[in-house]
């Protein structure tokens, strides 16, 4: 903001760390700035943007009632590639939800502070990315109103779930992720909310946010007891990070297709969920920091730190594939051997090396400390991940189903515009909820911001009082 | 063979006590095997206990009409009465008849007719509904077995879009007013001698047309009487004529063979004893019986038989000829065969062949009179008549062959009837004209503009199964009844007759061939059943109940005892056969060949609407829902063409488009293309109205019906649609249709395939099955032609849905059961090894594990169960699945049947809905059926008369089924055979389905070099 960066020194040490937090701030400034995206009325460019998503989530529901209408022959799978869209589109999303909770959860316990500004948002994005996530794996479904089948409850069928399958547990993963998920957003916005009430210019505005604190009122019983229920729900959430993605990439694992049968599977694939996760907070984040306001808090040292994490889960997600052409080699097996082989070189290798080209090269961008604070290429490189964590799904699952034991079976797969409504179609309604919330909850912390603000505040005049203290001491000795 | 309906056990029906024949030892007029035909006493008293006393007594009183109208469960007299007397109408039970018992199916012998003789079938009927078709095992042309198109019958039965009512110029009228009209014609025509009458018939072997056809002759000595099919047997006996002075139809007896020469005889597949041809040829490909025949085959195209071959010895079709004189001019003189010394001098300069041309004469010439040379349909008299010199002077005419009478009329019945009759119809010399042929307007070469002639005709009359093009130009339409709806008589081959009985009341109005004769017989005022029965009381020489029960036995039995006709000896006049080898004048073929082929599917076109056939792949190129023009690779690189290209082919001025398919083992320098197809599919399921394959009809010529030089091909812009079930034609090295040489194979034989079978390590006690069935399968690759007669069976059987051409596509075919086609060997001289494939029911099955809700499970009876009311469609059992053989409900497939194709189903069978995965379940039903009557009778199941409808159907029994624990069994034999594997073995899956490895036995001649 432009009163932050009155008092910034022109010149900067390069030895001086990178500001967490910009600018002299007060805790009012604070929370007067981080409170203003959601007390301003929107803008034109919100409600352009709404428009467009909202057409967008148009789109999926009338995607969706097109499969649930004429069945998932509305989509282009076929025998033997009766997974595509679905699961791809379904893994995607699922995987985009981890940059959440590992920042908000894991980073806690970590006790990393400056995730603080960044963690509202990240979790936003996660749940509305487990929303997307957990319609595809009911819309894929043959009969999708008997979706809870899935589900282990005393039923008069007598019949349980087959727990030897991994999609009961995905069923289970899915809802787990989403409840903890929920809870731990909603619980960190409780104080968020209070001031929102407290500042709010509207008896309406009061009235609601009122409601959604839950009566919250700062006292330090209050404070206490939501730290406790705040650490409990992060390591909570920690062991969610690791399971989901492993139980999604189960899915593929246990199956005995040549380019899914693997035990690198499940760390490569929670390495490929944050590095998608973190790639779309990157994505999302530069875009809105600005129109925010949210300079102050959200700085180039955050930006620097994401792009760190994303070139290091980089690196895993590289080894993941190196691993898996290497295993295919090494086994001997015909089956992987040409599983693979058709990956590189079939019908779907460009994109298989458009994926490696996304994937694999971009992230090395990241080793060069301009390159990471280059806000335009950070951008660009952040949405070629996203776009190649799609076709990293797409290469896993399609041309492996299509090219398996049998040559006979081989078939070749075209989506329709089904399948590409329901892509499109859930961006759209992620973006709306995006959107939404952006207009109606803070979108960072406030509290916690503060709470750094304060800690950093601390320490520097800790660090000054030693200097003081001891300054003296060494002349004496001098 | 075990009989053929034991799973059905029926209580044994009781003979209604007839006055004065009434007693014990009758038999039943409806029979579900041998067994209970012979009056097994045990089945007997098996029934009793079942039937509490009366439920299964008779009606007192049970007249023969009464009956026979129970026999057809619809009353099918009703069918024969039609206008002429008052229809016996059908009405529901209000006394249940005897031998029909809802929910327990009959089956009843009757027999239909390709090309024109008998082929026996039984038909299980569900309280008057026909449901499935399979083979009489008692009748000579069957053994048991269908082909596909007798499988697919039942799809036309119920065809809503077949001919309804009688027409005359687009008015309804009635029968009676035909009848009556057609009467006071034929008086007319009487008098002029019949001049002016054509009759243009299907051929038919019926004794009882014979006879009507030999009144209308007496009583219209100028009229003409001929026999048109598009894909005539004409050059059959006209080769039979010059070789041995009179058409006859040749029967080899292939199992005794052991050298068969094939010059472009696709003789496991076409031709009217082909289902037995086929078994007897199995018979002779069996390693473990020290029998292995050898097969060449010289053609263009890629046949069926041609797949079986040893050696394929692909050639232009023209050029059959030529190696056909070849072989015979190398057998007179370097092997010096008696008789033929009149060929020494027989030169052809054919370099090229020559090794060849050795090697196949000297295997002939060393194999004596087991040795046979069959010519095919497509090939010139000449080309037959030099297959019946050299069988004679090889000795196997003797040997192998029997010679029959043609029971069809052997008369020309190609294309130049169709030009002689267009010619007198055009100068109004036509005045009545009556039509059984299958629609001879579409199918008339270029240049007879038949339609037109038929227009001018005043009195056309055509016996039409739809609104076809000829239906468009006759002033009178007739329904044809079905043949399942149908009253008749026929013969095979081999003389034996059978009665064709109704299964079910004409559900148009249908009118049998008699019923359009009957007027200008003079016997109008008989129906059908009255001029079949009256002929064969005639025959018989008998009347009165005494003849009626014989009659019953006729209908029960499917066949006519003592009809069968004895072989007529016959000599090969050598000095007619040099005379026309003489005339052969090679003139170089030019360029490209056009080579026409009979539809696999659609035959002529007559199965065009069929939509089981359409959707069907055909064996070679797996296409569905069309035609495409085959080219070889090389001649297609020649011409730059690629797959799906279009191209215009032009022959003789005209042209036509159609796309282009890469046929592996095809000819060089020669297009093939079937005929039948290019007709608008104008039904609403389950493709919308749109013009499928092209019509070769368009490049046929009347003197080149076949093949001929001079064919023009040029790429036009676009693609080309088609649909094809399998785009990859190589195994790619995997061990998946294993084939072998005999050398390689008794080289081996000890371990033979070992890596391929026995147990594989396991981690965990593989589950020990106990219960006395183990339900299993063995398919011997080695006797499996790859007709797909299985394939369709399989697909009335348990009601699997036809999807549509843009499924196909889009790769969503619900076969249960597919023959795959793979080839090895170099894309120029491939081998083509057909496989059948279907769920293998694993012991350790990968789609058990993944289902996320019990819907696939394993009983301890060895089946791989599918619950369709459990599936909620994650599809995950296909992923996992690694010979892809599950099939999903992707669309409500449903919907596009019609009420009437509704009756077709079978009921043991539950219809699947939207969003289900299906799979072949070994018919559970048949075994659950089996299950039942052995309890109620509280014996063990039979496990040697329960078969799947693949195995029931196969014509030369390679698919098996039974019980494993049943040791003497032929699945647990076959289970045992060296030759045994397991399809992906190394996986663990442990398979139920053993496939028997293929073996060759090629000529050593020609292995190498």
């Amino acid at each position: 903001m432009a009163e932050g960066r009155v008092s910034e020194t022109p010149t900067r040490d390069p030895l001086e760390p990178r500001p967490l937090i910009e600018g002299a701030q007060s805790p009012e400034s604070l929370t007067g700035s981080l409170l203003r995206p959601i007390e301003r009325g929107p803008g034109r460019v919100w409600w352009a943007l709404f428009f467009l998503t909202l057409g967008g989530t148009g789109l999926f529901a009338a995607a969706i009632a097109v499969t649930l209408v004429r069945g998932i022959g509305a989509w282009g799978n076929n025998i033997p590639v009766a997974w595509a869209f679905g699961i791809i589109d379904f893994v995607w999303w699922i995987g985009f939800g981890h940059a959440g909770t590992l920042i908000s959860a894991i980073l806690v316990l970590f006790q990393q502070k400056w995730r603080a500004s960044v963690n509202r948002f990240a979790e936003a994005m996660t749940l509305f990315a487990v929303m997307q996530a957990g319609l595809f794996p009911m819309l894929h479904l043959g009969r999708p109103w008997v979706f809870y089948w899935l589900v282990p409850y005393p039923s008069t069928l007598r019949v349980w779930p087959q727990f030897k399958s991994a999609l009961p547990w995905d069923m289970l993963a899915i809802t787990t992720y989403f409840t903890v998920s929920l809870l731990f957003w909603y619980l960190g916005l409780l104080p968020d909310l209070a001031a929102a009430r407290d500042r709010a210019p509207t008896p309406r505005r009061q009235f609601w946010y009122g409601l959604f604190s839950l009566g919250w009122t700062g006292s330090a019983r209050h404070w206490h007891h939501w730290r406790t229920g705040y650490l409990l729900l992060a390591a909570l959430a920690t062991p969610l990070v690791l399971s989901v993605h492993t139980i999604v990439s189960f899915d593929f694992a246990i199956a005995q297709v040549p380019g899914w049968h693997s035990t690198i599977f499940p760390p490569y694939f929670v390495a490929g969920a944050i590095f998608s996760g973190i790639a779309l907070v990157l994505t999302l984040l530069l875009p809105v920091r600005g129109p925010l306001g949210l300079h102050h808090v959200i700085t180039d040292k955050h930006v620097d730190i994401l792009t760190k994490l994303l070139l290091a889960t980089g690196l895993m997600v590289s080894y993941g594939y190196l691993q898996e052409h290497f295993f295919a080699w090494y086994s001997g097996d015909e089956y992987e051997m040409a599983a693979y082989a058709f990956k590189r070189t079939g019908t779907w290798g460009w994109l298989f090396w458009l994926q490696m080209f996304t994937n694999v090269l971009v992230p090395h961008l990241f080793w060069f400390s301009k390159l990471r604070t280059n806000l335009v290429v950070v951008w660009f490189a952040a949405l070629a991940v996203d776009i190649g964590m799609w076709l990293e799904r797409f290469t896993i699952i399609v041309p492996s189903l299509a090219h398996d034991f049998l040559p006979r079976s081989w078939e070749h797969y075209s989506p329709t515009w089904v399948d590409f409504g329901l892509l499109f179609g859930s961006m759209g309604f992620f973006g709306l909820l995006f959107l939404l919330f952006l207009k109606f909850i803070p979108p960072v912390p406030i509290s916690e911001v503060k709470e750094l603000h304060h800690d950093l505040k601390e320490a520097l005049e800790e660090k000054e009082r030693r200097e003081r203290t001891e300054s003296p001491l060494r002349e004496k000795e001098a | 063979m075990p009989p053929l309906t034991d799973r059905y056990p029926l209580p044994v029906l009781q003979d209604p006590p007839r006055t004065g024949t009434a007693g014990a030892g009758e038999r039943p007029r409806a029979w579900r095997s041998l067994e209970e035909w012979r009056g097994s006493p045990e089945l007997a008293r098996a029934a009793e206990r079942e039937f509490p006393p009366g439920a299964a007594e008779s009606l007192q009183g049970l007249d023969r009409r009464r009956f026979l109208q129970l026999a057809g469960t619809t009353a099918a007299l009703a069918g024969l009465a039609a206008c002429k007397k008052p229809a016996e109408k059908v009405m529901p039970y209000t006394h249940q008849p005897p031998d029909v018992t809802p929910g327990i199916p009959n089956a009843y012998a009757t027999a239909w007719t390709p090309e024109g003789y008998a082929a026996g079938l039984v038909v299980t009927s569900w309280e008057g509904r026909p449901t499935k078709v399979e083979g009489n095992p008692d009748h000579p042309a069957s053994l048991g077995a269908t082909n596909h198109l007798a499988q697919a019958l039942l799809v036309d039965l119920y065809d809503t879009t077949r001919v309804r009512g009688v027409k005359l110029r687009g008015t309804p009228r009635s029968f009676k007013t035909y009848l009556e009209e057609q009467v006071e014609r034929a008086r007319r025509l009487e008098a002029s001698g019949g001049e002016g009458l054509w009759l243009l018939l299907e051929p038919s072997a019926s004794p009882t047309r014979r006879e009507l056809l030999d009144r209308i002759r007496q009583r219209f000595p100028r009229a003409r009487v001929e026999t048109y099919h598009a894909l005539s047997r004409d050059n059959v006996h006209e080769g039979a004529r010059l070789a041995f002075g009179r058409p006859l139809e040749t029967r080899v007896r292939y199992d005794e063979a052991r050298v068969v020469l094939s010059l472009d005889a696709d003789f496991l597949t076409q031709g009217p004893f082909a289902l037995r041809e086929a078994r007897e040829f199995a018979h002779s490909r069996m390693p473990e019986r020290g029998a292995m025949s050898r097969l060449y085959v010289a053609e263009s195209h890629f046949s069926v038989t041609g797949m079986n071959a040893d050696h394929r010895l692909r050639m232009k079709p023209s050029e059959v000829e030529r190696f056909a004189l070849a072989v015979l001019g190398e057998l007179a003189r370097s092997h010096g065969l008696p008789g033929l010394e009149r060929f020494r001098e027989l030169e052809l300069g054919w370099p090229e062949k020559v090794r060849e041309v050795r090697a196949v004469a000297g295997d002939l010439a060393r194999n004596g009179d087991r040795s046979v040379v069959v010519a095919g349909t497509r090939q010139p008299p000449r080309v037959h008549a030099v297959a019946h010199a050299l069988n004679g002077a090889l000795g196997s005419q003797k040997r192998l062959i029997t010679l029959y009478e043609p029971g069809v009329d052997a008369g020309r019945g190609g294309p130049e009837v169709l030009r002689e009759l267009a010619e007198a119809a055009s100068a109004g010399r036509v005045d009545t004209l009556v039509v059984t042929a299958s629609d001879p307007v579409y199918t008339a070469p270029v240049g007879v503009t038949l339609g037109a002639a038929l227009s001018a005709v005043p009195n056309a009359v055509y016996l039409a199964f739809r609104e076809d093009e000829t239906a468009k130009h006759s002033a009178w339409v007739l329904p044809a009844a079905h043949v399942l709806e149908s009253w008749g008589d026929t013969r095979a081959v081999d003389g034996t007759a059978s009665i064709i009985q109704p299964l079910i009341q004409p559900l148009f109005q249908g009118l049998t061939e008699l019923d359009v004769l009957s007027p200008f017989a003079g016997v109008a005022d008989q129906p059908p059943y009255q001029l079949v029965k009256g002929y064969w009381q005639r025959r018989a020489g008998a009347a009165g109940p005494a003849f009626d029960d014989t009659w019953d036995q006729w209908l029960a039995v499917g066949t006519i005892p003592g009809t069968e006709a004895p072989g007529l000896p016959a000599t090969v006049d050598v000095g007619a056969v040099d005379a026309s080898v003489r005339a052969f004048a090679r003139k170089p073929s030019q360029g490209l060949e056009l080579n026409l082929l009979p539809g696999y599917k659609v035959h002529d076109g007559r199965y065009f609407h069929n939509a089981w056939l359409q959707e069907m792949p055909d064996p070679l190129t797996m296409l569905s829902w069309g035609n495409a023009a085959l080219l070889s690779p090389r001649t297609a690189e020649r011409l730059k063409l690629e797959p799906r290209d279009k191209v215009k082919l032009t022959f003789r001025g005209r042209w036509l488009e159609a796309p282009v398919y890469v046929l592996p083992g095809h000819a060089d320098d020669t297009v093939s293309l079937e005929l039948g197809w290019g007709r608008e599919w104008g039904g609403d399921s389950p493709e919308p109205p749109a013009d499928l394959g092209v019509n070769a009809y368009l490049l046929r010529h009347a003197d080149a019906p076949w093949f001929a030089d001079g064919l023009q091909v040029e790429k036009v812009e676009g693609h080309g649609r088609y649909a094809t079930s399998q785009d990859h034609w190589s195994m790619h090295g995997r061990e998946i249709a294993l084939q072998d040489t005999l050398d390689e194979y008794e080289k081996k034989k000890p371990e033979y395939l070992q890596h391929l079978k026995g147990p594989v390590e396991k981690l965990y006690d593989p589950f020990k099955y106990g219960e006395p069935y183990q339900w299993a399968m063995a398919v011997d690759l080695n006797l499996c032609i790859g007709c797909g007669a299985c394939l369709v069976a399989c697909q009335a059987e348990n009601n699997i849905p036809v999807v549509g051409r843009e499924q196909v596509e889009r790769g969503r075919e619900m076969y249960w059961l597919r023959v795959d086609r793979y080839f090895e060997g170099s894309p120029e001289e491939p081998h083509a090894i057909p496989q059948p494939m279907m769920c293998q029911h694993c012991e350790a099955a990968p789609c058990e594990y993944v289902c996320p809700v019990n819907a696939t499970v394993h009983s301890d009876e060895g089946l791989n169960e599918m619950v369709y009311n459990r599936c909620i469609g994650t599809r995950y059992c296909s992923n996992n699945c690694p010979y892809k053989v599950r099939r999903f409900n992707y669309l409500d497939y449903r919907p596009r049947v019609t009420e009437l194709e509704k009756l077709g189903f079978n009921p043991d069978v539950t219809v699947r809905m939207r969003g289900v995965m299906e799979k072949c379940t070994y018919c559970v039903q048949r075994i659950e059926r089996a299950r039942i009557e052995a309890r109620k009778a509280r014996r063990p199941i039979d496990t040697e008369a329960l078969e799947s409808a693949c195995a029931q159907v196969c014509p030369t029994e390679a698919i098996v089924f039974g019980s494993l624990h049943a040791r003497d069994s032929e699945v647990a034999k076959r289970h045992r055979d060296p030759r045994h594997y397991a399809v992906l073995h190394e996986l663990g899956t442990r398979p139920r389905t053993a496939y028997l490895a293929r073996i060759k036995n090629p000529n050593p001649e020609l292995e190498h070099g």
